[in-house]
């Protein structure tokens, strides 16, 4: 298949003060790569910490990666290249008031991109703003609306809308329906599933929500501080989920299921380390009950199941 | 042993600038002993101001009127604030969803744990720093004794939510209100803390209210659901029943876009958006969403009963249930 927005090898580290106020690093990133294709949905999936919301960052041209490359379409994103890069991945982010400029109405707030990359007429931008208002499911009357007047679930179809104005052939979702109710996010998420055959547009969805992520992504990137440990295709990965750390993300996922215990207490340890202070070796050791000398002693390299992906020395068993 | 919590007839308005808003109507809920009662429902609908009216934390632009609430066999309406906050701190505990503003900063988590012990008189230090620290323990807080000395900025947000959980159950109280108490945390996280609250609950009888958006939290802690929209309970049941057999136009349409597993496929949703407080319509507060809606919902719903199974609504259970859910209704609009 052919990339449209790859990620290779990206590092990103952060200096920080610690509580003992000495300087020290985060490494937020640590060697992922990722690649994502022409109208393909990837899930990044991992809880706080692991870095995920660091490479929409940078996926989004936002945030520059300590190394390592990002591209689009074979091209090396730059500083120089960050407008054009904008125009190919728009993002989404979680919360829907915060992302959209208070004072403009939300037509302007739609069309800010056009307007921002100074894309066609001033005509031809509103006409294309208000196309696109309606595909979102928002009427006309709400073009001279202003954001603080919007419920959350209107307010994120604004900002899809705005990311879609330039036609970009990514769109980032960072969390995007964490902040809505139930039975609005899945009107959001509906948005985002229908747009996909017409636009041909690829997706990157940001979750710690898998089944959320188990129906919109045909591919899984699961992510623990900072590293990729296990990807795929999502029916396969959640079949028989490989890495210690994807089954207990997976089977803490509580879906509404009445008689249906909760995940056992010794499922594995809930505490993420420091990540400041990763553990040596297998980054997930400090969590994992079957963590041997052999997970204190190495990292686990990257082993090929199939279509699938997984860094644990275990993988096999 | 009474019932931790009974609160009938409760409404709540608050007085914003463009008048007053009633948030809350006619509300009636209660929790008994050993019981886990989850209260549902969308931003806006009631449920967090509710379970503050229960222990008189209201804003100030709150008003409250209620025929009765009586807390582990006290009737309360009528006394005065520091006879209540007596009774509340000994026999009342609140979780809330975020636990570095409910922790106070300047003191270690042992002095946080031991005062709320101390100052209801149940006995003395070295009593309250054992009971503190075998609650850490059960809680899943390792190195407790160490934990005890340390300040709520050095722990991280998983274990001061443990600590949170430890500090409501250190006075014994009758009844824990968790105001969505794992929602900010990570689904391992929460699901480890879900277990400690229900085990707790379940070892020591004590009724927990927890308030939640999260259906899939509900199924696996309820034993009793009351749904709450725009201010009302619309239906209440038991969480089998609730599930299973929902009546609620509104409930069946919330249990059907709660995500279940699915390789794919859309999402099943409610058309539509929570009417604003400011303008509730005349008659049922869901008639402009619900696919059953007609002339007659424009008057007051009746509260219909069956046993413990109650609901608000003109259908009786066999209409209701027959009727197109809002979900499906809406799939086949769109063809």
């Amino acid at each position: 298949m052919n990339s449209v927005l790859e990620v290779e090898n990206v590092t990103r580290s952060f200096a920080v003060r610690g509580q003992d106020g000495k300087p020290k690093q985060v490494q937020a990133l640590r060697g992922v790569t990722l690649a994502v294709g022409a109208n393909e949905s990837v899930g990044i999936a991992g809880e706080s910490g692991c870095g995920k919301s660091t490479l929409a960052k940078i996926m989004l041209g936002l945030d520059t990666p300590t190394s390592g490359e990002v591209r689009m379409d074979g091209a090396v994103l730059t500083g120089g290249s960050t407008r054009a890069f904008a125009r190919e991945v728009q993002p989404i982010f979680q919360d829907p008031l915060g992302s959209l400029n208070p004072r403009r109405t939300v037509e302007q707030n739609v069309r800010l991109p056009l307007d921002a990359m100074r894309i066609g007429t001033p005509k031809e931008r509103a006409a294309r703003a208000l196309d696109l208002m309606s595909k979102v499911g928002l009427p006309e009357r709400y073009r001279h609306t202003y954001p603080s007047q919007l419920s959350g679930g209107q307010a994120q179809r604004v900002a899809i809308a705005r990311a879609l104005t330039p036609q970009p052939r990514v769109l980032v979702c960072d969390e995007p329906t964490s902040a809505l109710d139930t039975s609005v996010q899945a009107q959001i998420l509906n948005l985002l599933l229908a747009m996909r055959p017409e636009t041909g547009i690829s997706l990157v969805f940001i979750t710690h929500d898998l089944i959320v992520l188990e129906r919109m992504c045909e591919r899984v990137v699961v992510m623990y501080l900072g590293e990729v440990v296990e990807t795929g295709p999502t029916t396969e990965v959640l079949a028989t989920p490989r890495h210690p750390y994807t089954r207990m993300l997976w089977r803490s996922s509580l879906t509404p299921d009445p008689g249906a215990e909760l995940p056992p207490a010794e499922l594995g340890n809930a505490i993420t380390p420091d990540p400041a202070n990763i553990p040596s070796g297998c980054a997930f050791r400090t969590r994992c009950r079957h963590a041997t000398d052999l997970c204190n002693a190495e990292a686990p390299a990257p082993q090929q199941f199939g279509n699938v992906t997984v860094a644990c020395h275990y993988a096999a068993a | 042993m009474s019932q931790p919590l009974r609160m009938s007839g409760v409404s709540i308005d608050l007085k914003l600038t463009g008048g007053r808003v009633a948030v809350v109507r006619d509300v009636d809920l209660s929790v008994g002993a050993g019981e886990i009662v989850c209260l549902v429902g969308e931003s806006g609908s009631g449920k967090t101001i509710t379970a503050l009216a229960a222990v008189r934390l209201l804003p100030r632009v709150a008003g409250m009127r209620s025929r009765s609430v009586v807390i582990d066999g006290t009737e309360t309406r009528d006394i005065t604030d520091k006879a209540f906050g007596a009774l509340l701190g000994d026999r009342v505990s609140i979780v809330f969803q975020n636990p570095m503003s409910s922790l106070n900063p300047v003191l270690t988590i042992g002095e946080q744990l031991c005062e709320a012990y101390l100052t209801h008189k149940r006995g003395s230090r070295a009593e309250a720093e054992v009971r503190a620290i075998d609650l850490l323990e059960r809680v899943g807080v390792s190195a407790a004794a160490d934990r005890m000395r340390q300040f709520p900025h050095q722990l991280s947000g998983g274990l001061r939510q443990r600590v949170m959980i430890a500090l409501a159950f250190m006075c014994e109280p009758a009844l824990v209100i968790g105001d969505e108490p794992t929602t900010a945390l990570d689904v391992t996280m929460q699901a480890q803390t879900l277990r400690l609250l229900k085990d707790l609950a379940r070892d020591t009888g004590i009724g927990l209210l927890l308030i939640t958006h999260d259906l899939g939290v509900v199924s696996r802690m309820a034993d009793r659901v009351v749904v709450m929209y725009a201010g009302r309970v619309v239906e209440e049941g038991t969480c089998e029943e609730i599930f299973a057999h929902p009546i609620h136009p509104y409930t069946r349409g919330l249990v059907d876009c709660a995500p279940a597993h699915a390789s794919n496929g859309g999402f099943l949703s409610i058309p539509g958006e929570v009417p604003a407080l400011t303008a509730t319509p005349v008659g049922c507060d869901f008639r402009s969403r619900c696919p059953s809606a007609h002339a007659d919902c424009h008057r007051e719903p009746p509260i219909r009963e069956e046993g413990a199974r109650r609901w608000r609504c003109v259908m009786d259970r066999k209409t209701a249930q027959a009727a197109p859910t809002p979900a499906s209704a809406a799939l086949e609009a769109e063809g």
